[in-house]
Parts: C-alpha cells; sequence; structure tokens
C-alpha cells in the first residue's frame, strides 16, 4: 500500500474538528497501477463529485482512502449519497465514519457512540478492532481493545463481546493528525474509475443481455454511449422508449449522461429478407449494424465496441456466425458476457436495474426479421456473395444520413 | 401532417363542456364535499348536481349513483362486493368470455376462493342470446355480469333482454353489466339491471372518475373503507373537478347521441366497403356492432406493424389488444370468439368518437390501402 504521497494529501491536524462525520471510501488499490494513481484518483474524485452531487470542497484524500465531509447532511440525504456511491464504479467500499482529535476519551467516546447507534439498529454482539498507525499514541492496539472493549459492555449492557461472529465489528485507526472510528463497510462495485481506460460504443438491444454488457464495459472504466437500431413501423415507439429508458438505468451507473445513436434499420431488413435466403437473415443483419456502429465508433472517437453475447445462446452466437459477423469489420469488439449463463447474466441484470425494463413485451428490431430455421454455420465465402447482390453501401449511408444522436 | 385519432375506445379527448366544468371546479369549488363551513357545502352542492345529473341519464334515483376512479374500480366493487354480499345465498356466477379484466379477474379471485363460474363463449356474429344465459343459471347462482358492449369488437350484448330472462327465473340474481363502452352511445340499461359500471374518459370526461349504478336494496360490500363517503359504500374525499367534468361530458354525448349515432353509422359504412375492397382483408366485429367501432386483420400484416405504420403517418388506432402478438400472447376476446390465429395476430381495431369527421376517414382509408400494400409483401416474405 502506497499512502505516503502526501503532497496532494491533506493532513494537517489543524484541518480536523472536534467531530466530523463522513464517509469513508475506499478504492481498489491493487487496479491502481503505479504511474497512474493520481490520475485514476482524480478521475474517482470527479466521479464521485458527480454521481453523488457532493460538492468538491467535501472530498478528500487521507490516508490512501478518500473522505467526504458529511458536514450538516441528515439521515436521508446521507442515504442517498451512500446509495450513489454503490453505483460509482473504483470504489471497494464505503463507510459512514467518525473522526475525532487524537485522544482516548475521544476515541472511547466515539466507540461508545458508533456502538450505541448500532444497538439502536438491533445488533447484540460486537467486536473491537484498532489500527495504531500513529506510534506516538500512548495506548497500545491490545490494551486499547481491552480498555475501550471493558467501557462499551458497561455502558450499554445489551452487546456481549464475540470474536468469531459479531453482529457489529468496530474499527477505529489512530493517526497522526485523527482517530476514525467506523462500523460497517458497505461494497462498492469494485472495477476502474468510468474514463480512465478509453470509450466504447455499445449496442443496445433491448434485450437483457446488452445492457449487461455495457455495465461490465464501464465497470472496466469505459466510457460508454449506445448505439440502437429501429425499425419502424416493424417495431413500435414503445420499443424505442424502453430503449431509452435502458439508457437512463445505465446512466445512473456513470458520472455524466450517454447518448443514444439512433439508426433507423427497416429499409435494410426489407432488403435483406428479399435477397437473401432466410437461413442468412440474422448474420447479414448482424455484419450491417456492426458496420454502422463500426463507422459511427470511428467517426466520434470510441475504441470499441460493446455486444452483449454469450456463447451459444442463440444462433447468431455460434462461433462460426461471430466468426463471420466480426470478419465485417476490422473494429474490435468486447464481448463481455462470453462465458456466462443466462441465469447470471438476468441476476445481475435486476441488480443493475435493467431487467424490469428489458423484459417489458416490446420487440426489438430482430423478432419479425428472425427466421424459423436460422443458418447455425456461415460460410463466409457464400456470406460475401450474398452481400453483393444487396447494394448495402448506399443502405448504409441512407440508414446513416437519417440517424440521430438523442439525449435521453 | 394531419392527425386523425380512431382509438376512442382506450380514451376519448375532452369535450369542451367538460374542461369548462373540471376548471372552474379546480378553481372555485375546492372545498372538500364534507366540510361544515360554505366552501364544504358549496362542494356538497356542486357534487350533489352532478349525481343528479347522472343519475338522470342513468334513468335511476340519485341515491342510487355512486362515484369512483373509474369502471376498473367499478367493476371491481360490484362483482367482489356483491358475491361477498351474498354468498351464504349462493356461489355460482354467470359471466361472458369476453369480459374486459376487470370483470374477468374479480371474478376469477372468487373462483380461487370458492365460486363456481359459468363462461358463456360468445359467436362471433349472434352475440350472446337470453336463452344461453338461462340455461347457464343454477340454483345457487348469486351473480350475472355480461358486457353492454365489447370494447375489442364494438358487438352489442342484449342485456336488458337477458336481464329480464335471468330475472323470470329468479329475482334475487343481481345482475350487473359493465357498460363502459355503451354509456353515452346507446340508451342506458338500467330499468333491467341491478347494477352497471361506467367511466368518463370513455365518453370526452376526464380520466380517473367513473361511477356505477346500484339499485337500492342490493347489497355490496365497499372495497375501499375508511369513511362514509358515497353512503358508505366507497371511502376517500371525492374528486370533484371529475366528477363535475363527467356530469358535463355525459351530458354532452346524450345530447349530441341521436345525431352522432347516425353520423357515425355511415362513416362506418365507409370504412368497411373500403376494408371489403382490400384483398384478404377480414372485417372481425360482428354487422351489428355498435357504429364506433370496427375491428379488421389484414392477414398476415401482424396488428402492431399495422398500428406502427399508421401511427407514423398521424392516424392513431389500436391493434385488438394491447399486448405483443409475436410472444403468443393474444388478444382473449378475438381467441374465445373462434378466430384463427392469423387474423388474432393482424387484428386492428378503428374506434370513432363523435368528433370524427368524414374528412379523416376518407384520409384513414387513403393511407390505409397503401400501407397495406407497402407493407403485406414484406410481412408474406418475412413470415412465410
Amino acid at each position: 500500500m502506497s499512502s505516503t504521497t502526501p503532497q496532494n494529501e491533506s493532513d494537517t491536524a489543524a484541518e480536523v474538528h472536534p467531530l466530523r462525520e463522513m464517509l469513508l471510501i475506499a478504492f481498489d488499490e491493487v487496479a491502481l497501477k503505479r504511474g497512474q494513481r493520481a490520475r485514476f484518483i482524480e478521475r474517482l474524485r470527479e466521479n464521485i463529485i458527480a454521481q453523488a452531487g457532493c460538492s468538491p470542497k467535501r472530498l478528500a484524500l487521507r490516508h490512501g482512502r478518500l473522505e467526504l465531509d458529511l458536514g450538516d447532511l441528515g439521515e436521508p440525504e446521507s442515504t442517498e449519497v451512500v446509495r450513489s456511491l454503490s453505483r460509482v464504479f473504483g470504489i471497494k467500499w464505503i463507510a459512514a465514519a467518525e473522526a475525532v482529535p487524537v485522544s482516548l476519551e475521544a476515541l472511547e467516546s466515539a466507540v461508545v457512540r458508533c456502538a450505541r447507534a448500532a444497538v439502536a439498529g438491533g445488533a447484540r454482539s460486537f467486536k473491537l478492532e484498532h489500527s495504531r498507525k500513529n506510534k506516538a499514541f500512548p495506548v497500545r492496539s491490545q490494551d486499547l481493545n481491552r480498555d475501550v472493549g471493558a467501557l462499551v459492555l458497561s455502558e450499554i449492557p445489551e452487546l456481549r463481546v464475540d470474536v468469531h461472529n459479531p453482529d457489529l465489528l468496530i474499527i477505529s485507526e489512530v493517526r497522526r493528525d485523527q482517530v476514525t472510528v467506523f462500523a460497517e463497510k458497505q461494497p462498492g462495485p469494485e472495477g476502474l474509475p468510468i474514463g480512465t481506460t478509453g470509450a466504447a460504443l455499445a449496442l443496445l438491444s433491448g434485450g437483457i443481455d446488452s445492457p449487461v454488457a455495457a455495465w461490465y464495459a464501464m465497470k472496466r472504466g469505459l466510457q460508454v454511449e449506445y448505439i440502437h437500431f429501429h425499425s419502424p413501423p416493424y417495431t413500435g415507439l414503445k420499443a424505442q422508449e424502453k430503449v431509452r429508458d435502458l439508457v437512463h438505468a445505465l446512466n445512473r451507473w456513470a458520472p455524466d449522461s450517454a447518448r443514444l445513436f439512433l439508426v433507423p434499420f427497416a429499409r435494410i431488413q426489407e432488403v435483406i429478407a428479399e435477397r437473401a435466403p432466410s437461413g442468412y437473415w440474422t448474420v447479414l443483419q448482424r455484419r450491417v449494424m456492426q458496420r454502422i456502429a463500426g463507422t459511427v465508433a470511428e467517426q466520434n472517437g470510441f475504441d470499441a465496441l460493446v455486444g452483449g453475447d454469450s456463447i451459444g445462446q442463440v444462433a447468431s452466437q455460434t462461433l462460426s456466425n461471430m466468426a463471420a459477423i466480426d470478419a465485417a469489420t476490422p473494429h474490435l469488439v468486447l464481448r463481455p458476457l462470453l462465458g456466462f449463463d443466462k441465469v447470471a447474466i438476468v441476476n445481475l441484470a435486476r441488480r443493475i436495474g435493467t431487467y424490469d425494463i428489458s423484459i417489458r413485451p416490446f420487440e426489438d428490431c430482430c423478432v419479425l426479421f428472425a427466421p424459423r430455421n436460422p443458418a447455425i454455420t456461415s460460410d463466409p465465402a457464400a456470406v460475401n456473395e450474398l452481400e453483393k447482390d444487396l447494394g448495402l453501401e448506399s443502405l448504409i449511408e441512407t440508414a446513416l444520413r437519417e440517424s440521430e444522436w438523442i439525449e435521453v | 401532417m394531419q392527425t386523425v385519432y380512431l382509438d376512442n375506445n382506450a380514451s376519448t379527448p375532452v369535450a369542451e363542456e367538460a374542461l369548462a366544468a373540471v376548471r372552474r371546479c379546480l378553481e372555485t369549488v375546492y372545498g372538500n364535499p364534507s366540510s361544515l363551513h360554505t366552501l364544504g357545502i358549496a362542494a356538497e352542492r356542486e357534487l350533489n348536481a352532478a349525481r343528479r345529473e347522472l343519475a338522470r341519464l342513468l334513468g335511476t334515483a340519485p341515491g342510487e349513483v355512486y362515484f369512483c376512479s373509474g369502471a376498473t374500480e367499478a367493476n371491481n366493487t360490484l362483482i367482489s362486493g356483491v358475491a361477498g354480499a351474498y354468498r351464504k345465498r349462493g356461489a355460482h356466477i354467470v359471466t361472458t368470455t369476453v369480459e374486459h379484466p376487470s370483470v374477468l379477474e374479480p371474478v376469477q379471485e372468487l373462483e380461487r376462493n370458492g365460486f363456481a363460474v359459468t363462461y358463456i363463449a360468445p359467436h362471433p356474429v349472434r352475440g350472446i342470446s337470453p336463452q344461453q344465459v338461462r340455461d347457464a343459471l343454477r340454483e345457487d347462482t348469486v351473480l350475472v355480469s355480461i358486457m353492454q358492449v365489447n370494447n375489442e369488437t364494438g358487438a352489442v350484448f342484449p342485456v336488458e333482454e337477458i336481464a329480464r330472462a335471468v330475472k323470470a327465473v329468479r329475482s334475487a340474481i343481481v345482475v350487473h353489466s359493465d357498460g363502459v363502452q355503451g354509456f353515452g352511445k346507446l340508451p342506458a340499461p338500467t330499468g333491467a339491471l341491478d347494477a352497471y359500471s361506467v367511466s368518463a374518459h370513455k365518453l370526452h370526461g376526464p380520466k380517473g372518475v367513473g361511477a356505477f349504478y346500484l339499485r337500492d336494496g342490493v347489497r355490496c360490500k365497499p372495497l375501499l373503507l375508511g369513511g362514509r363517503h358515497e353512503n358508505g359504500l366507497r371511502a376517500g374525499t371525492e374528486n370533484l373537478p371529475g366528477v363535475a367534468g363527467f356530469a358535463a361530458a355525459a351530458t354532452a354525448a346524450e345530447e349530441h347521441r341521436g345525431a352522432a349515432c347516425e353520423r357515425l353509422q355511415g362513416l362506418r359504412n365507409e370504412l368497411v366497403t373500403a376494408f371489403e375492397e382490400i384483398p384478404d382483408a377480414l372485417v372481425l366485429s360482428p354487422p351489428d356492432a355498435l357504429a364506433s367501432t370496427v375491428t379488421v386483420a389484414f392477414p398476415p400484416i401482424p396488428g402492431e406493424v399495422m398500428v406502427n405504420a399508421l401511427s407514423e403517418q398521424g392516424v392513431s388506432v389500436s391493434t385488438g389488444a394491447a399486448c405483443a402478438a409475436s410472444r403468443g400472447k393474444r388478444s382473449h376476446v378475438l381467441s374465445a370468439l373462434g378466430f384463427e390465429r392469423r387474423s388474432i395476430d393482424s387484428a386492428v381495431r378503428f374506434s370513432l368518437s363523435r368528433l370524427t369527421t368524414e374528412d379523416e376517414i376518407r384520409r384513414v382509408i387513403e393511407l390505409l390501402e397503401q400501407t397495406v400494400a407497402r407493407l403485406r409483401p414484406v410481412a408474406e416474405r418475412v413470415l412465410q
């Protein structure tokens, strides 16, 4: 752990108020590459400020963690802040904490306050953990455990000690400038701060998988925007609303509101259905989608495409068909769900808040033009031959001309 | 782009008279009708006036009219409430397979709680006869619920004759009719009925308000508890702006009913004639359906695709049911009437109102011919 980069950390004792309520925000050190650390932390700070809507002045880097000063923020607001933070990628855990001056009395009363609050919430057993980073502090960790533990027991008779499986683990950290006391660590989403690894364009179909794939791309620090192929009149306005709502739901995990690129796809589907054998419809449509998405990515500075494919889930997701689809463009296509089972994808979709939107019964553009018996292997030569007759270039050009970026 | 609204069975534009009444109440009659002061009394008077007006239009006594949030609540209250009140007398209900879900689902809930139910399947053209209903009655029948006009096809069921036939067998059987699609378009059949549900937003009134008629002396348990409003049958401060708007809309509907009926019949004939000229089009509504509703299929074009295509051109219509045919959830009404899957999946409902103009119908006919011609080859290829 490299907690000694004091040049950008404010840790002068003078800044510590007698009692500060705050949120401790820990980030995953492992992910923070040497040399990139400052950039990653700065980005995380910016993302926290944007997503939790807090003032930059309240957010300080101290002892290798971010401290968000709650000031006079009351109960519902601070819970809301914690909820927002649990959607900021790069955060490992969050804990409500008290910072008090470096003294035994202050430490004791902070621990007792913390225990009392937990008892009100139903805790019946506890365990103390002390870390004495400040070796000048007169009491050793071991003795602290014994003395403060005895004090808690005498002050709060409802509590007993349980060192193996306590309801409540109270952690106190004695630093040079402050003592920090906290109990519950709430897990963050982990991953890397959005905006630290590049930008990607995610294909959003309206189904269950593609939003989850986009979420994983964000989790690895990518700034994601979206592309959707709609097919009026074969798809309706409700299907479009559904995709907008999916982008809304995904935007809750990101510092900025991502936009949606809407591409009209009906004409292309009609031409494919008219001129190609039905077994190839899906692969041909997917190849065109990938070409269009690739072009949009190039024109808008996205480094990769993101797709929701999972191996073998539907006919277009055989290796042979994926190869045929990938061969359509030189672009990097990220497929975070390749190895996921459907159940795992569904569970995650529920967690990230996209499942209920995805299952609304409004079909995306693939359903009507999905053949009864799709080919599960694609002969690349045959695919190339078929595409020659389709006049794709002008169709794609027209589709792109009629497409638009929309703010959801 | 000229817009044409032909989804009046789903909801209607608010009539000027209704809008004025709602506005007046919101602005000036804001007291609680239960309050004792001047503003409370003013509100109570307004409420009573609306109740008298609805009673006049329904052909009932004011004391038999209860306001509520809409026909869904009215149907739920009457079905659960009446069945619950007469449970000791018997536990058999007669209804049809083509009722609105706000009737079918409370009935199914009663079924789960020990009631027996006979579902009559109407004929797609001949509908339901009083004899069919009489044959379905049992010793322990307590409730008959049959809609006045079907929302998906416009089929009119002879609820007054049905009620008389039922009463001739045993007068104690409570006869209810869901009048949502009939009220304001047909004479109110309340004379023979014990209970009748109506809604404001289907006749150019505001959403969120409805009423039911319950014959004096018929018992019914309330759905909502918490006050003596509506004679103890529906707790909750009355939606006075809504109620006033409802009364104004219903008055206007009755005023225009005769003329509108004749005009709508002409418009319907024009539509049906145009449909008949489109190859393979199949009118699913019976010939004697209410003039304001025509359901037609253009197989194999999915109904949703027709709705989307017309919507792009400014025309609002509906599929038979608001769900995706491609997911196998088909209209329960059209299924119960025995239509082929192919027709059900392609069904499109055109529902007119007294505000619909001849110009609009011509525009729709023109667009329809082009749209079907454009979409049919694609649909044939894709759904082969």
